[in-house]
């Protein structure tokens, strides 16, 4: 890689990576006690490990051109299927759901890589097209993208699948897809929301339900909701301080450190904490479409469209899910939640979005 | 950038305004949570994380004026438990429910719905006794633990239970003082607060705060013990006397209007509300209103006097009736009362005397006195449900004009009455009525004193003087002579009122002594006497009496007339009369009497009739209630009496009797003082009473 290519090197979308994840080992630290009396630093340090990890996850897919990348599309295709088949006949299960692949001591979490696997392969796919202006073009894309969903399904991880969808309607929608098509689309998937609410597992429905009523089952399902809001709503304006939080450091917020971490930076750090995450998340979405505007090649619009389509989904989902907006779906908050693999694939994508945006001129010998 | 390439520019422009839309939109919702339900949120949060158990202040005693205690509060012990500490949920309540007589079951099932809640504690029983408390204690249970609360003690049982009122559970006042007062009697209660966790484990470093409660202030009340007890004993015996639905009798300093006793019969023992009906629960002297009758003359005998529109020598003819606008009014004497002074008027009562002084002073002026002295408005006394009675100006023509001069198309409640001739006896000043008197510290320093205060001044001192002259001369020589006391100057005015239900009265007497310094105002009202007699006179006013007399002796008032007279006495003739009206007879001629024999007819005594002793001699009465051998015996004066009280004395006396009519004695053959063989009959004709007044 040519040391040139840096000067193009969108350092603001650093600076907002390593703000998002000191938040978020604030936060984790705050959501697993490691403050109280007995607590351990063991979430810390593992989060921090991720983060060290990342950075080199990030550089490695940054040095490599991503049309190169582009060209082993079919490769990782088939690679990222393997994975999810693995997953689905040895994985680990936690939870009731099968998801992870043990690795030594950690656990390999395929799903959340075949996110970044979706939007590389479905962006030269789209790249070949070059558009999709007809019924076979969109359906050729969505046997692209359905495959791997409904492995994900299998395992079963809606909240995933959903996420591969909207990567899927935001890459499609950018590449021009005309307006009638995709409304057809959506109709269509209105249409057929009766014959997939048999396929919802109980769980799955009873989370929806509980979405358009959280008193249906305030110490059952909806539970986690109300816990939420309480938290969210008790932190007031500049919160109750880090490691504070009487919601949390109690233990009536579900899942703190994962999926529900953004009540405990709400209760933690107040209106103040939340307004300045979200505005972080804004700044990074707009930093990777503006390299999806300025990149040199559509192949690279599609790939930073499909980036930014999944963290504005993933962050809508997940917030708007711990203030009661959005159903309970398993969705990490990107560079928020603890765990591993969504920590690497989202350094990955952020690689990725880099890398098109530094070689975004011709380079000049 | 190939052909789409400005299509894809337009649609991340969109993509991009698609992130700034949602981002807007979730800063949005944070902010509605933290901000607009915020509040809730976070006392939800609070409620979560704490166990606060509230600690019960102790209430503040209620005294009476010489601080006696009326109303106390003790500690008692209340169970509680907390769910989460309760392993084996059937074992402790099959071994709580024997002792604390639950059932089994709703034990279990309180325990298992707490327990899924995760309450942090909940009430099992409140207020147990000391024996329950010591069974409990004696299982040693995990999980189960006492909490101190205070419960109501009313060591006088009924008396003044209409007065103090009662507590619920909460120690909250329900009624009475207990009411209007609770604020200061219920003080600010405490609390624990304790932090749990999800699973409503007590936190090892979790904080624990104790904030003490702060006790009750102590009330001392206008009510002296001894009076109310007076009253209540004079009350309950007159209505067993005359067999009446319900009484009233109030006490009141009229200097200060304070409250000295306030009684209604038949009343409650508040330690046990629950288990009387709720209607006796009800103050009668102040939520209660009553058509006053004659005693409402005072009223008008003071607007007529003040406005000068009559003299008490003015002269009057009463032929029996006065007609008004067409309507013919009678008096409550047949034939009526002739020629007499406005004094003889206010003193025989005469209806159609106060009727003329009404439209002397016509409508206006004559209403201005009524509201003057508090009618139609309450008196602003502290106690509960004070109704304001029944006066409306608007609906007053002329026919009513007259009616209410004499009590009649007027009610008003037994606060107000008194609250009225106590105006008259404090020189026209009409005082609040109060029962509150000061407010103690738990150190017996005075927090709040309750000021006497006076309304207004409604008629002039030397107008007051004129009416508590002529209120002196009803009892001294008019219809209140029953309310006589030996010694002393007594003020006051009869009432007897008919209730628009047929043959029901409402019997009263109203006054107040010592007459030149008046202090203390009493108001009896007995309701439907139900023995024949009805008239305020014959059963209010001896009511009155004994309240009064005994009253003063308890308050150390001396006798002003003692030693007035040094001359002798003329023994007067009491023989086959009650031994009541005997006794009384001889007590208005100065003389002490001693009674030999049981019954209740005097049939001898000694001295004779006629003889001449000193005041304050002993004159021996022989009574009987059989027939007595003495031949010939003397026909009985029977005037007056009932068919049963003539048929009583002449059979005392061994005559028989020939009953003519009904109502009451007006003629009889032989006539009295006739010397007949004993067997006799007498012809005695009754004749029905005048229904307006006596």
């Amino acid at each position: 890689m040519d040391p040139k290519l840096l000067k193009n090197l969108e350092y603001q979308i650093i600076i907002v990576i390593l703000l998002i994840t000191a938040l978020s080992i604030l936060t984790i630290t705050s959501a697993t006690h490691a403050t109280a009396p007995g607590g351990s630093f063991h979430y810390t340090k593992m989060q921090l490990i991720w983060f060290l990890l990342g950075l080199v996850a990030m550089a490695v897919v940054l040095m490599i051109d991503y049309h190169t990348i582009g060209m082993l599309s079919n490769a990782i295709y088939i690679a990222n299927l393997v994975l999810l088949l693995v997953v689905l006949f040895m994985g680990k299960t936690t939870m009731g759901a099968q998801r992870w692949i043990p690795i030594g001591p950690f656990s390999f979490q395929p799903s959340e890589f075949s996110k970044l696997a979706v939007i590389i392969t479905l962006a030269k796919h789209l790249d070949k097209k070059k558009t999709i202006n007809n019924l076979k073009d969109l359906i050729l894309v969505f046997v692209h993208v359905g495959i791997p969903m409904v492995l994900i399904m299998k395992q079963p991880d809606l909240g995933t699948s959903l996420v591969l969808l909207a990567i899927m309607f935001g890459m499609i929608f950018v590449a021009g897809t005309s307006l009638k098509l995709l409304l057809g689309t959506v109709a269509a998937g209105v249409a057929a929301l009766p014959v997939l609410w048999q396929f919802l597992h109980d769980y799955q429905r009873m989370r929806i339900l509980i979405f358009l009523n959280p008193n249906l089952d305030p110490l059952g399902f909806g539970y986690h909701v109300i816990q939420s809001k309480i938290a969210i709503g008790s932190g007031r304006f500049l919160g109750k301080g880090l490691f504070q939080g009487t919601q949390n450091q109690l233990d009536f917020i579900p899942e703190q450190q994962t999926d529900f971490i953004f009540a405990v930076l709400g209760e933690e750090l107040g209106f103040i904490g939340g307004m300045v995450l979200l505005m972080l998340f804004f700044t990074l979405l707009y930093r990777t479409i503006r390299i999806a505007f300025r990149s040199r090649d559509i192949l690279g619009s599609y790939m930073a469209a499909g980036v930014a389509s999944m963290w504005v989904f993933q962050v809508l989902v997940n917030v708007g899910m711990t203030m009661g907006l959005m159903p309970v779906t398993g969705i990490p908050l990107p560079f928020m939640s603890y765990g591993g693999s969504s920590f690497l694939m989202n350094m990955m994508a952020v690689g990725l979005v880099l890398n098109i945006g530094m070689r975004r001129q011709k380079i000049l010998f | 950038m190939t052909y789409s390439g400005s299509i894809i520019k337009r649609r991340l422009v969109f993509l991009l305004l698609i992130c700034l839309i949602l981002s807007t939109a979730l800063i949005g919702r944070v902010f509605w949570i933290q901000f607009v339900r915020g509040d809730e949120l976070r006392q939800r949060a609070r409620e979560q994380w704490t166990r606060d158990s509230p600690v019960e202040p102790k209430r503040g005693t209620i005294y009476d004026r010489n601080m006696n205690p009326l109303a106390i509060s003790a500690s008692v012990n209340s169970v509680m438990a907390s769910p989460p500490d309760i392993k084996d949920v059937e074992k402790t309540a099959s071994l709580l429910s024997p002792v604390l007589n639950i059932d089994k079951e709703v034990l279990v099932k309180t325990l298992k719905d707490a327990k899924a809640k995760k309450k942090g504690s909940i009430f099992i029983k409140r207020k147990i006794t000391d024996e329950e408390a010591e069974a409990v204690r004696k299982l040693n249970l995990k999980g189960i633990y006492f909490t101190e609360e205070s419960k109501r003690f009313y060591p006088e049982k009924n008396l003044a239970s209409h007065v103090l009122g009662f507590t619920g559970i909460d120690s909250q006042g329900l009624d009475g003082i207990e009411l209007v007062y609770d604020k200061y009697l219920r003080g600010v209660p405490g609390r624990i607060i304790s932090e749990r966790d999800a699973l409503s484990r007590e936190l090892p470093f979790g904080l624990e705060k104790y904030i003490p409660p702060e006790e009750g202030l102590n009330l001392v009340l206008t009510i002296d013990k001894v009076i109310q007890h007076i009253a209540e004993r004079e009350l309950e015996k007159a209505l067993a006397e005359h067999n009446a639905k319900k009484g009233t009798i109030i006490i009141m300093d009229p200097k200060t209007g304070e409250i000295l006793a306030m009684a209604n019969k038949p009343d409650y023992d508040p330690n046990d509300y629950k288990n009387y009906p709720s209607s006796l629960w009800r103050n009668s002297a102040v939520s209660d209103v009553y058509e006053p009758g004659s005693t409402f003359k005072i009223v008008t005998a003071a607007a007529g006097l003040e406005e000068g529109v009559v003299r008490p020598d003015d002269r009057f003819y009463d032929p029996g009736y006065v007609v008004v606008a067409g309507v013919r009014i009678k008096c409550w004497r047949a034939g009526g009362h002739g020629s007499q002074t406005f004094a003889q008027v206010v003193q025989n009562s005469c209806n159609p005397g106060f009727v003329e002084v009404a439209s002397r002073l016509g409508k206006d002026r004559f209403i201005k006195y009524i509201k003057g002295f508090g009618f139609g408005e309450a008196t602003g006394i502290d106690l509960p449900g004070e109704a304001k009675g029944i006066f409306n100006p608007a609906k007053i023509g002329p026919v009513e004009l007259a009616t209410v001069s004499f009590g009649q198309g007027i009610s008003v409640t037994p606060i107000q009455l008194i609250t009225a001739v106590a105006t008259v006896a404090n020189d026209g000043k009409m005082p609040e009525p109060h029962i509150a008197k000061a407010l103690v510290g738990k150190d017996g320093r005075v927090v709040y004193e309750f000021k006497p205060r006076v309304v207004r001044q409604v008629i002039s001192e030397e107008t007051a003087a004129e009416v508590k002259k002529l209120l002196e001369s009803v009892v001294e020589n008019g219809t209140g002579g029953r309310a006589k006391i030996e010694g002393y100057r007594v003020a006051g005015k009869t009432g007897t009122a008919e209730k628009y239900a047929d043959g029901k009265y409402v019997a009263s007497f109203v006054g107040f002594a010592p007459a030149d310094d008046p202090k203390f105002a009493v108001l009896v009202v007995i309701d439907e006497p139900s023995t024949g007699v009805y008239y305020g006179g014959q059963i209010a006013a001896p009511v009155f009496q004994k309240v009064m007399a005994d009253v003063l002796k308890y308050k150390g008032i001396k006798p002003a007339l003692q030693g007035e007279q040094k001359e002798t006495v003329k023994v007067p003739d009491v023989r086959n009369l009650y031994v009541e009206d005997a006794r009384r007879i001889l007590t208005q001629h100065k003389l002490a009497v001693r009674i030999e024999g049981d019954g209740f007819v005097v049939y001898d005594q000694v001295p004779a009739p006629g003889s001449e002793i000193r005041p304050g001699s002993t004159v021996i009465l022989k009574v009987s209630d059989s027939k007595t051998d003495k031949n010939p015996a003397t026909v009985p004066d029977l005037t007056g009496r009932t068919i049963r009280e003539a048929s009583e004395i002449l059979n005392a006396v061994g005559l028989k009797i020939d009953i003519n009519g009904s109502g009451f004695a007006v003629r009889q053959n032989p006539p009295p003082g006739a010397e007949v063989d004993l067997g006799t009959v007498v012809k005695v004709f009754f004749e029905p009473p005048t229904k307006t007044e006596e």
